[in-house]
């Protein structure tokens, strides 16, 4: 599909490695000005019109949550600011990579968290013209397709979507979210 | 009374043995007295449940009291006072209420949960809220709670064929020491248009959904999600 042109939109992508970087090549050739930034939650990130956060993986539960809902909130919340001030924002969270048949209780933690919190955001910052959803990427999704997803939701074709979770590539219907 | 009281009071008499694990131990001893007028049995064990160290001690405490645990109620749980946008939103309100909301119970779902399966049969009950799939005004809290969720029913899936059943209930706005303690509560939800069950609820409510989903009645359900909210998610 062709997606709507990004022309002139800044976009900082946080996390992902090779996926920040597969995001990052699919938001320029739209026309936007993105950039790669690591997920340190020490650094702010940069007033943009877009954010993606990636959730990185951790073994540990508490690094795991660290490291893929609490560094998406202090993102999210470097950037709201600035959004509400220009009146407008995309955010999309990308949750960790859910295995099959379910059984990860500290994937679907991540999930079930990204999808809350992106409601809430969605609900506090509606008015404001900001708009926050969530990829939850199954194990059948490469990284172009999870890419072309966040694409879609960061663009105005998504403008009646947010506080809404999108599945990728999942082999059965997740219902981690809640 | 909070909804732990309710939650004891309801269990005991129904015949179950109960530990009370809980940070505010005169709190708790006043539960176990009110169970022990009522001719039930609710011993204290005191346990902050955002130190890990408390929470392992106090587990093991439980077992070696009573020999055993078949049930396993995870009610505690904060809100923090501030209600306010996620730019404003301090560090320090992520942190404490991640501690006793999220890593309290997955805590004691580590220490519990391999116990429950070694013996081949356990119930456990996750108090999650409505705040926890819904967009709320308190993203911190409501995040904790969807985290809770997820991690719940993927531990439910895990241990289904372990003779484990896990399952969480939302509930909603109760007439609790935790909601009289949070500012600018906001009106909206709790009127009819928002919650067909309009007012905050007698936490004694909560008890009924939770004895029966422990209860050899529900030995058919696992993975539910069941609000318990006056129907606020339910509109």
């Amino acid at each position: 599909m062709t997606t709507s042109r990004l022309d002139g939109m800044t976009a900082a992508v946080v996390g992902g490695g090779a996926l920040g970087e597969t995001i990052e090549d699919c938001l320029r050739r739209s026309g936007a000005a993105p950039w790669l930034k690591t997920p340190s939650p020490a650094t702010p990130t940069e007033p943009a019109d877009i954010l993606v956060f990636v959730a990185a993986t951790a073994v540990d539960f508490a690094e795991a949550v660290a490291v893929g809902l609490e560094a998406a909130f202090t993102h999210a919340r470097s950037v709201l600011g600035p959004m509400r001030r220009r009146g407008h924002g995309a955010i999309v969270f990308c949750a960790t990579r859910q295995p099959a048949a379910g059984d990860c209780p500290i994937a679907a933690g991540i999930a079930g968290g990204l999808a809350t919190l992106a409601r809430s955001i969605a609900y506090q910052y509606g008015a404001d013209g900001i708009r926050v959803n969530v990829v939850l990427p199954g194990v059948l999704a490469s990284d172009a397709d999870i890419a072309a997803a966040i694409l879609l939701l960061a663009s105005p074709d998504a403008v009646f979507m947010t506080g809404t979770c999108l599945p990728i590539g999942q082999p059965e219907p997740s219902r981690w979210p809640g | 009374m909070g909804m732990g009281r309710a939650i004891v009071l309801r269990l005991a008499a129904e015949g179950a043995l109960v530990s009370i694990l809980d940070i505010d131990k005169d709190a708790a001893d006043a539960t176990s007295a009110l169970v022990a007028d009522a001719g039930g049995d609710a011993i204290v064990v005191p346990c902050d449940l955002a130190n890990r160290i408390e929470v392992r001690d106090a587990v093991a405490t439980h077992l070696a009291r009573r020999g055993g645990i078949e049930i396993l109620v995870n009610n505690a749980g904060v809100m923090h006072g501030e209600d306010d946008l996620v730019e404003n939103t301090p560090d320090r309100a992520w942190n404490f209420t991640f501690a006793v909301n999220l890593f309290g119970p997955a805590a004691l779902y580590d220490e519990i949960i391999p116990f429950m399966v070694r013996a081949g049969k356990g119930a456990i009950v996750t108090c999650a809220s409505n705040a926890g799939v819904m967009g709320t005004t308190r993203p911190v809290y409501g995040a904790s709670k969807g985290a809770l969720i997820g991690l719940t029913l993927a531990l439910a899936r895990r241990h289904q064929r372990d003779g484990l059943r896990i399952n969480v209930v939302l509930p909603g706005a109760f007439a609790t020491p935790m909601i009289d303690r949070v500012r600018h509560f906001p009106a909206s939800v709790l009127h009819p248009r928002y919650r067909p069950i309009a007012g905050l609820a007698d936490p004694a409510a909560i008890g009924g959904a939770i004895a029966f989903l422990v209860s050899d009645d529900a030995a058919t359900i696992n993975g539910a999600i069941v609000p318990v909210d006056g129907g606020a998610t339910a509109v």
